[in-house]
């Protein structure tokens, strides 16, 4: 995965997939103390401590498809090779809150990427998810709720395709306000792809 | 810069449309497990909602599923027209989306060179 925000893709994913109803995600860049922290907290359906002791095994997953689970995996890699760390806390029934935490000026440290793309689809998928996102960056705050948007909206119109389109827009410009002069801000058009 | 309040202007017309939008329209399933991701299935999701906001299509419903063990080939995007089999198209890039909604979605024509299953009902 070559930006955050696709981590924060899957692991969300991995979220639904546990029955989750309920997300928040929050992402804290503080430059002046090197460290990006991305968390994700749901209240899906949980896990008991030998199974929260596994999971960043690639060779466990919950799925009977294949033997292989590699989400969780995967950015456990990433945040050690940026002098950072992986924390993940369970509880049955309860719900599961990650965080990642890596050394914000690290040379590995993927870009955050495309934020607003990652939400919007999220969204599109999921319209009824109360989903929160949370982003400050040294200080400079962008707080979303679905909520707020599902009080203006109501709950009808919440997978129309002109508002996902809206959405997108919206997110993109409010996330550049609050990133702008960051490396690895939100927009990221330019990395290559192959 | 956009904001929440902009939504008020949207809303009594989104609502009127949404009541007609129907259930029962053509499906759109994009893989989203961790090897759809990082093959580029949120590109081609994007590209999906943007074409289908850009053609004002009224009843395709765009879904998401996980990993269904055929990861080589993602990112996997299923079309589903009513009554008619499940195709799941292979490799798909954003580059393919207009196609496959133009000719399929649209016309109901199956592009045979994406297409790497089938299932009939």
């Amino acid at each position: 995965m070559d930006e955050l925000s696709l981590h924060l893709l899957d692991l969300i994913q991995n979220s639904i997939s546990a029955g989750a109803t309920i997300i928040t995600v929050s992402v804290e860049e503080d430059t002046a103390a090197d460290v990006l922290v991305l968390s994700i907290h749901d209240n899906g359906k949980g896990m008991d401590k030998a199974e929260c002791c596994q999971v960043v095994d690639p060779f466990y997953t919950s799925r009977s498809t294949r033997d292989v689970g590699l989400g969780l995996a995967l950015i456990d890699m990433t945040c050690r090779q940026c002098n950072g760390y992986l924390n993940i806390e369970s509880a049955l029934n309860v719900g599961t809150k990650v965080t990642a935490v890596f050394q914000h000026s690290h040379l590995d440290r993927p870009p955050l990427g495309n934020i607003a793309s990652t939400i919007k689809v999220l969204i599109a998928a999921n319209p009824h998810l109360e989903f929160e996102y949370y982003h400050n960056c040294n200080g400079k705050i962008f707080d979303f709720k679905m909520s707020d948007i599902k009080c203006i909206l109501g709950d009808t119109s919440l997978n129309h395709p002109e508002f996902i389109h809206w959405l997108g827009e919206y997110l993109e410009e409010n996330l550049l306000a609050v990133c702008t002069n960051l490396d690895g801000g939100n927009k990221d058009e330019n990395r290559g792809r192959s | 810069m956009k904001t929440v309040e902009d939504l008020k202007r949207l809303r009594e017309r989104l609502q009127a449309e949404t009541q007609i939008r129907s259930m029962e329209g053509t499906k759109i399933i994009i893989g989203m497990g961790t090897c759809g991701i990082a093959a580029g299935a949120r590109e081609v999701m994007s590209a999906v909602l943007d074409e289908i906001a850009k053609r004002h299509l009224q009843d395709v419903s765009v879904h998401q599923t996980g990993c269904i063990g055929m990861c080589e080939k993602e990112v996997l995007v299923d079309v589903v027209r009513p009554g008619e089999p499940r195709i799941t198209y292979g490799k798909v890039k954003p580059a393919d989306v207009s196609k496959i909604i133009a000719e399929h979605v649209v016309n109901g024509n199956i592009i045979e060179e994406l297409v790497v299953g089938k299932i009939v009902k």
